[in-house]
């Protein structure tokens, strides 16, 4: 009867290595890893006319109350003789990721929160999950200018991007690159 | 002997040897031969230059906050700072102790005036930074001799004074409270005023306000005493009114306006008064009265301030909000309602996504409808087709519907001159909302059911409508052709109902549907400068403009948007709150015609599709915008209510012979502009040649048609002048009337440079945002130099601004900015060799948004140079 050899100390090492080598190839060929953690996710206001300037998506974080409620007023300048509040915002604990979908032909479009927590990588890369509605091709369209956007807290981090995904796994909206200049002054 | 103890002899032998070997050298010599020198290493850092250029008519206030900017001062008469015409000039200025530390904070810079020449008509406009309370900047004007003419004094982002005749003028920016950045701009063209400004000269009651309160849940409904207590907290007396409209308020006796004064916080000293003011013979009530609409204006609790004016003027709808509709005086609409304000026998459809049937705006204002959604998941509703045509909301998210119907609905013939809310086009007319778009939109078929419905053709509903629609608003459409449904708008005209639609928002000339088939009126949209609206589609199948608005302006000042304000709701609380909206786009232009048209059956029931037709294509609707008649963005004109009623009427408008431009501005550099001669009524209008009292002006025909309406090139020649500013006149005749076109040219011996102000010029690391060196440089013939030294190989952008308020941040709003190689598409530089770079320009904005309340900036961004309030720049690696 054959008997097993055991592997030699020389073996082992070899398939150690190979193992590591293995998990390297696995980070240089971007296979994506599980993400580390993941932090709660509060909606906090959306709306269909966040007056964005700009056509395309974009994604903004904001960590101080003169920025938010800035955001928040740019949000409802339509609404003739506003003066509702945002919803309250512990900025000591939490910041607020502004997604904007950028300025529509047409009614029909919409961003939504899809999950109430978003995915933090290895790096610090924030993902946040919503919904991106559009209408379909053939569709009759109320001809009204529209920018939906959508307000949600988080907790603060040193995040080093923050990008919305939709359902697909699609990226929708990336910020620029994080630091104090993202803010909203 | 053991293999491996053999084989490590051998290579340990074999390695000496090795060793050995390599120590030899060449022969014939014992000493090794010498070492090349060994080459220098490359250079790690570098050097980028280049110059920063300002732009041509930008001219800096000479006494900013900046310390390190050049000081001239402009504060009195006598020191006024002389600019050009056409300028953007940018400052600022700070009421004493206000605003950040500089070189005028504890002293104060209150009042800047500057001399200029100006022409008739020409509009002056000062542009506010930042105008978040308390910061409040307020525009005067006044003559060569200092006496005040005419001033703009309201709370909001933008002050306008148009120059009432040629001359000599002071200009001053007063900083009433705070502090804040600006942008003074003198232009040509005369564009649409600010109507929810102030001003002292105003014919308005002393002493009396018109207000309405925002806020009202505070007080008990027992009548005048509620109101007289919501009064005494902002210290005036009632005069008449109650809490659930507009209130006449008033300061009372001097003690009680001193009261007043005092519990809102007022500061009525001498320094609160600009320098043109102190010097002016002004009813001293007025003062007051206007001191306190501007605090009453900052206050959450107060909807509406304003001077109880005495009118004069056509007629006007009382309601709240019309201040707020810049875009039915475009269409001269109070001249149309001296002649008609409507009729409830004609009937209008609103093809949309309903209604919200329980607006207080549109009581009254509705007849029965339908719901021709024939899928659920669509309509919303829970049903198909039925007879509800109440609006639930086009999405699925609290916040996000858009009650795209009821704003369309409110446009055309909200209860209007009631006091409260908005005002229609019509006063009174019958709406038949159909509600065809729900969730994601609406399809071909429902929408033709709905139209057959309001032509009294039959339908799925299996019913009729008691009377069939004079008129049907379709604000919507897409890219797709049907001849079916081309042929049953073929049907619905011949049934006697004009069909308006909107042209579309995807700015393209591809046809849009159901704007583009034949029969239809397909309505292009323009913003508040009577400019097409950038999203505005344009094309062959366009008849008419209307007012479609532009929300990333704010041009007359009013706080809000240039965007059309009508009904509306807000579903951000999970329940439906009518609201009133500002909305952009073609689908609100659309509404626009469609009432104006509904003014028209109401002055002629007779008034069918194809006299509709014929009017619009003879040009007697509407204001001839662009080329002579119909072009692909206008289509026939700006629509023109008066006119269209008047038209309808058999009545015409007459002649009126209109300059556009109705001044022209040479400046120092043009030689040639164009002057548009056309009939602004109706009828036929012969234009003789103009004339002019200038040897250095001509006046040719360019385009014009056969009785000389239309394109002339007016040309100035500068040779064998000397320096200085030259005014002109050139006069028009007509068959109607004899206007004239003032002119004003400036002949400089040298080339004029501009002057952006005291430039910082950053080198900053584009993944951070940071500036890591800075050169700062005052202007030289126009133009900054700039060499940055040691600069680590690497890529940068280039970022040049004032700092006019001193905050440590250039490119504020108000303040100059520039980059490379545009300030739209900054260019990165990529640094391993020395550079010289090209030249880039920078410059004051009129265009920055004022829409946040929020101090912001140009491009959406500032940059913080690393002069901390002067600290000295470090260049950091």
């Amino acid at each position: 009867m054959k008997t097993m050899r055991r592997p030699s100390y020389r073996g082992k090492a070899w398939l150690w290595i190979g193992l590591l080598t293995l998990l390297s190839a696995c980070r240089i060929n971007g296979i994506p890893e599980t993400p580390t953690t993941t932090v709660e996710a509060t909606l906090l206001i959306q709306s269909t006319h966040c007056w964005n300037k700009s056509d395309e998506p974009s994604v903004e974080w904001i960590t101080n109350s003169k920025a938010y409620r800035s955001a928040y007023n740019q949000i409802k300048k339509h609404i003739l003789g506003d003066t509702s509040k945002p919803p309250y915002v512990d900025f000591n604990r939490l910041g607020v990721i502004a997604v904007y979908m950028g300025r529509r032909p047409t009614a029909g479009y919409q961003v939504t929160l899809a999950s109430r927590t978003a995915e933090v990588g290895e790096h610090n890369e924030l993902t946040l999950a919503v919904s991106w509605i559009e209408p379909p091709v053939d569709a009759l369209l109320a001809q009204v200018i529209t920018s939906p956007c959508i307000l949600v807290s988080i907790p603060k981090g040193d995040y080093s991007t923050i990008q919305a995904d939709d359902e697909d796994g699609r990226v929708r909206a990336l910020s620029e690159f994080m630091g104090r200049k993202q803010t909203l002054n | 002997m053991n293999k491996c103890f053999s084989r490590n002899i051998i290579t340990s032998i074999l390695s000496s040897l090795i060793i050995v070997l390599s120590g030899c050298g060449g022969g014939g010599s014992d000493d090794p031969p010498p070492s090349p020198p060994p080459s220098p290493p490359p250079p790690t850092t570098f050097t980028v230059t280049g110059d920063v250029v300002a732009t041509g008519g930008t001219v800096a206030d000479g006494d900013v906050n900046d310390p390190a900017a050049p000081f001239t001062s402009n504060n009195t008469f006598s020191t006024p700072q002389d600019i050009p015409n056409p300028v953007n000039v940018g400052g600022y200025a700070n009421q004493p102790g206000e605003g950040e530390p500089g070189r005028s904070q504890i002293a104060g810079d209150a009042s800047d005036l500057y001399r200029i020449s100006v022409v008739a008509g020409q509009r002056i406009t000062l542009i506010i930074g930042d105008s978040s309370f308390p910061n409040d900047l307020d525009l005067l004007l006044g003559d060569a001799e200092g006496n005040l003419i005419d001033s703009s004094e309201g709370v909001g982002n933008t002050e306008t004074i148009i120059s009432p005749v040629t001359g000599t003028y002071l200009i001053e920016v007063f900083a009433f409270s705070g502090a804040s950045t600006y942008v003074l701009t003198v232009g040509q063209e005369v564009l649409a005023s600010s109507t929810y400004t102030l001003s002292v000269l105003d014919d308005f009651v002393p002493g009396d306000m018109v207000v309405r309160f925002s806020d009202i849940s505070d007080v008990k409904s027992n009548g005048v005493t509620s109101l007289s207590s919501k009064a005494s907290v902002i210290g005036l007396t009632t005069k008449a009114g109650a809490l659930d409209r507009e209130v006449l308020l008033s300061l009372g006796t001097a003690k009680q306006t001193s009261n007043a004064m005092q519990t809102l916080n007022i500061n009525t000293s001498e320094k609160r008064q600009s320098v043109l003011m102190q010097s002016a013979n002004i009813n001293s009530k007025k003062i007051e009265t206007i001191r306190m609409l501007k605090a009453l204006r900052q206050r959450p609790d107060i909807k509406y301030a304003e001077p109880n004016y005495i009118l004069q003027s056509s007629l006007v709808p009382n309601d709240n909000a019309y201040p707020f509709q810049w875009h039915y005086p475009m269409i001269n609409l109070p001249q149309a309602w001296d002649i008609t304000t409507g009729s409830n026998d004609v009937i209008v459809a609103v093809i949309d996504t309903g209604v919200i049937l329980s607006h207080p705006d549109l009581q009254g204002k509705l007849i029965q409808g339908y719901d021709f959604i024939l899928s659920p998941l669509i309509s919303r509703d829970g049903d198909g087709i039925d007879n509800n045509p109440d609006d639930p909301g086009d999405l699925n998210n609290n916040g996000s519907s858009t009650f795209h119907g009821t704003h369309v609905a409110g446009t055309i013939g909200a209860a209007t001159h009631n006091v409260t809310g908005v005002s229609g086009v019509t006063w009174s007319t019958s709406i038949m909302p159909l509600r065809v778009l729900g969730f994601l939109g609406g399809t071909i078929y429902d929408v033709s059911q709905a139209i057959r419905y309001a032509a009294g053709l039959s339908n799925d509903s299996g019913t009729l409508p008691a009377q069939r629609a004079d008129v049907i608003n379709l604000s919507l459409g897409g890219d797709s052709f049907s001849q079916e449904t081309q042929d049953l708008f073929i049907e619905v005209r011949n049934q006697g109902v004009i069909v308006i639609a909107a042209a579309g928002n995807n700015n393209t000339n591809i046809p849009f549907y159901p704007a583009s088939y034949s029969g239809v009126v397909s309505v292009s949209a323009v913003n508040i400068n009577k400019d097409k609206a950038s999203y505005s589609n344009f094309g062959a199948t366009v008849d008419v403009a209307a007012p479609g608005g532009d929300s990333t302006s704010d041009i007359n000042g009013d706080g809000y948007p240039d965007a059309v304000l009508s009904t509306g709701g807000d579903d951000t609380s999970g329940s439906i709150l009518p609201v009133f909206l500002f909305y952009q786009g073609t689908s609100m232009a659309s509404p626009h015609v469609a009432g104006v048209a509904a003014l028209m059956k109401a002055v002629n029931p007779a008034l069918t599709p194809a006299i509709f037709d014929n009017l619009l294509s003879g040009g007697q609707l509407t204001d001839d915008l662009g080329p002579t008649d119909r072009d692909d963005i206008y289509g026939h004109g700006l629509i023109d209510a008066h006119k269209a009623v008047a038209a309808a009427g058999g009545s015409p408008v007459a002649p009126d012979l209109v300059a556009d431009p109705s001044a022209l501005n040479f400046g120092t550099i043009d030689t040639s502009l164009s002057l548009t001669l056309e009939n602004g009524g109706g009828g036929i209008l012969t234009v003789n040649t103009p004339t002019d009292n200038a040897s250095w002006l001509t006046v040719t025909e360019s385009d014009v048609d056969i009785n000389k309406n239309g394109t002339y090139t007016v040309s100035v020649n500068r040779a064998s002048l000397g320096s200085g500013t030259y005014t002109a006149t050139i006069t028009i005749a007509s068959s109607a009337n004899t206007i004239s076109v003032p002119v004003i040219m400036q002949v400089s011996s040298t080339a004029v440079s501009g002057d952006a102000g005291f430039q910082h010029i950053l080198l900053i690391d584009p993944v951070t945002g940071d500036a890591i060196d800075e050169i700062t440089a005052s202007a030289t013939n126009g133009r900054y130099s700039y060499s940055f030294t040691d600069v680590p190989s690497g890529t940068y952008l280039i970022i040049s601004g004032s700092d006019s308020n001193n905050n440590s941040f250039i490119c504020d709003a108000g303040e100059s900015c520039g980059g490379y190689l545009t300030l739209d598409q900054l260019l990165e530089v990529n640094v391993n060799a020395n550079e010289s770079l090209g030249d880039f320009s920078t410059g004051y904005f009129s265009g920055f948004s004022a829409l946040s309340s929020e101090p912001g900036s140009i491009t959406g961004r500032s940059y913080r140079s690393l002069n901390e309030n002067n600290a000295t720049p470090q260049l950091q690696r």
